[in-house]
């Protein structure tokens, strides 16, 4: 049977609304999903597939449900809903490979193994610069079609966003084995990780050798990031900031107000270049797609570039000075107001959540 | 040492796209130089102008003749031009026109923007550098020189990648690399006697694999207003 890859090096790969985009691929594929993770995530995924009891001697702590979003935000849904999402996979731990395929150099798995002698068909991972920039150079020197935002709301058609989310894109689901990156566009009701089913779980060890030949195109210096935001690909609540706020300083009250509340911290563009923080926070286009139920967006004029990032979060909330600032014009509330303003009272109005963990 | 820029031309997806079966039906008129593109000839000028470049070639395959002679005009030195209807193209068809008519050497650097802002397909650097078997350094938002060394400084969301290459490599741009400039009136006119060669586009390889374009769902929403009150009122209601 063909093996349909799914690199689930974050967090929010391993989401709900990420395995529900993975079944119905499989299904249109007709292939047996395959997981690459490590072990940080499967004692997790391990977690729901033995039941409760945890096992000391592996280490397994019982997953908290707040994972993803503060203890204080309560689940529309019962979390998770497992029976309604059973899914069969195999599960393919390899802590070297994540820090290889973590690092910028790596240009290549090995994929003749990989795509002929596990007959895989498709390779995917989520639609993030970082696997952008990886798995396009992969599907380049593989010569195989590549497929970035890719999205499974029309399946069977493959379809991906084009144009700034404007436009979708249709083509035939390839004959031939692809790679892509899975764009998050399908708002689901709840946002918890990934429930793998009680249903058979192989584990297969891989050696690292098997799986990557590192094309160094380069000497190259690489600084990490360790994240101490959270996860916003996951996130329920999200606080954007954007030029409007004025100043970093601005933007940290920002933070603080939203890790306060339990939220998580996205940024325009210009925030970004700004410096006022850091890039993997930036949403839109040339940055990442969310769809939380509730984004809020605090001096953001609304660019078609960002929109394209927030246009499937249920609810939409502007704060802006400007009666006549776009995002208006795709938000559920507005607010014509001084964000820092807004952001001051907020911060004075809520209660102060303990520190997690 | 030598820079090729690609520039291409795309519907604006700023203003009224109109599609037709496969293809952005847009006249040439309404098309404009990709934003990152105009970004990788900027950075070329740029180079140029510190001595590293000596030479900014630019390779354009489109509907518009307008966005070589602006790249011109901007600083580069010629132009390659091959003119066709966008629907024509494929990565593959760019990547082998681009080496039927640019002799690689050890000292020339491919500069591309990161994204085409219309089919954001993310393939012709990367097949460009596999054809030409050297780095594919994406996302670069500075880039320093020392010797024969080069320093490109990238974006990424994992963390903060520093390449150290030598030419030959492609690399793609980011926007915040360099503001395009406006070229200057005498500038236009100079650009008027560089020298353009045009190109047939390489047609051998397979057609578009698109088979339709459709407009997404709109997603303009009716605002209701709030005051400031009833905001903090909302957002702590989503607490409980
Ligand atoms: C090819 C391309 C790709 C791009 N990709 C992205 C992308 O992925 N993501 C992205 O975000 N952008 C992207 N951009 C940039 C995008 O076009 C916008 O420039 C950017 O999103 C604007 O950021 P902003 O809203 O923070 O700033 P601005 O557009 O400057 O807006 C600031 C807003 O704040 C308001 N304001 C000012 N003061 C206050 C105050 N005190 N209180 C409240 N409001 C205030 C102003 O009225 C204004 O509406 C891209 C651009 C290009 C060309």
């Amino acid at each position: 049977m063909n093996q349909l890859i799914w690199l689930a090096f974050e967090e929010s790969a391993l989401s709900t609304d990420r395995l529900q985009q993975i079944q119905a691929l499989s299904q249109t594929l007709q292939a047996q999903i395959v997981v690459y993770t490590d072990s940080r995530y499967a004692d997790k995924v391990f977690q729901f597939s033995r039941g409760s009891a945890p096992d000391p001697d592996k280490g397994l702590r019982p997953l908290e449900p707040a994972i993803c979003s503060s203890a204080s935000i309560s689940y529309q849904v019962p979390w998770p809903t497992m029976d309604s999402l059973k899914c069969d996979c195999t599960v393919v731990i390899n802590d070297a490979l994540v820090s290889k395929l973590n690092h910028p150099a790596v240009a290549a798995l090995d994929l003749e193994k990989l795509f002929y002698e596990y007959s895989v068909c498709a390779l995917l991972a989520p639609h993030s610069q970082r696997w952008l920039r990886t798995l396009s150079i992969l599907s380049a020197a593989a010569q195989m079609q590549f497929i970035p935002n890719l999205c499974t709301r029309f399946l069977p058609d493959c379809a991906r966003w084009i144009c700034a989310g404007r436009v979708v894109e249709k083509r035939q689901i390839p004959g031939e084995s692809f790679i892509g990156t899975l764009s998050l566009d399908e708002p689901s009701p709840n946002h918890g990780l990934w429930p793998i089913s009680a249903h058979p779980l192989t584990v297969a060890e891989v050696a690292e050798n098997d799986l990557l030949t590192v094309w160094p195109p380069a000497k190259i210096s690489f600084e990490p990031f360790v994240s101490d935001m959270m996860g916003l690909d996951n996130a329920r609540i999200v606080f954007a900031g954007g030029r409007g706020l004025g100043s970093k300083q601005n933007f940290d009250r920002l933070v603080q107000c939203a890790q306060r509340f339990g939220a998580a911290v996205a940024a325009s563009r210009l925030a970004v270049d700004l410096g006022w923080c850091r890039n993997d926070l930036q949403v839109g286009q040339t940055g990442r797609a969310i769809c939380p139920d509730v984004y809020i967006a605090f001096g953001i004029s609304g660019a078609i570039q960002h929109l394209a990032g927030i246009k499937n979060a249920k609810k939409i909330i502007a704060i802006n000075t400007d009666k006549d600032a776009p995002i208006f014009r795709y938000a559920d509330y507005g607010v014509i107001a001084d964000a820092n303003d807004v952001i001051e009272r907020l911060s004075g109005a809520l209660p102060r959540t303990p520190p997690k963990g | 040492m030598r820079a090729i820029v690609f520039v291409s031309s795309v519907a604006n997806p700023e203003e009224k796209l109109i599609l037709e079966g496969d293809h952005f039906k847009n006249i040439p008129d309404d098309c404009i130089a990709n934003d990152f593109d105009l970004i990788a000839v900027e950075a070329a000028v740029r180079l140029k102008e510190q001595g590293i470049i000596d030479e900014i070639v630019v390779f354009c395959l489109g509907p518009a003749l307008a966005h070589v002679q602006k790249a011109l005009a901007m600083g580069a030195d010629r132009a390659i031009f091959g003119e066709c209807d966008n629907r024509d193209l494929t990565p593959q068809i760019v990547v082998d026109t681009a080496l039927a008519h640019i002799d690689p050497d050890d000292a020339t650097i491919y500069m591309l923007g990161k994204l085409g802002v219309n089919f954001e397909s993310h393939c012709v650097p990367q097949m460009l550098a596999n054809r030409l078997s050297c780095p594919c350094v994406c996302s670069v938002y500075k880039i320093e020189k020392a010797d024969k060394r080069w320093q490109l400084h990238c974006e990424d969301d994992v963390g903060i990648p520093i390449f150290e290459a030598e030419a030959p490599f492609v690399m793609t741009t980011e926007l915040r690399l360099a503001e395009p400039r406006f070229p200057s009136l005498p500038n236009i006119i100079k650009a008027r006697r560089k020298p353009i060669e045009s190109v047939q586009i390489e047609a051998t390889s397979q057609r578009p694999q698109t088979l339709s374009l459709e407009m997404a769902a709109d997603i303009q929403r009716s605002c209701k207003w709030l005051s400031t009150d009833d905001l903090i009122a909302m957002v702590k209601g989503l607490e409980s």
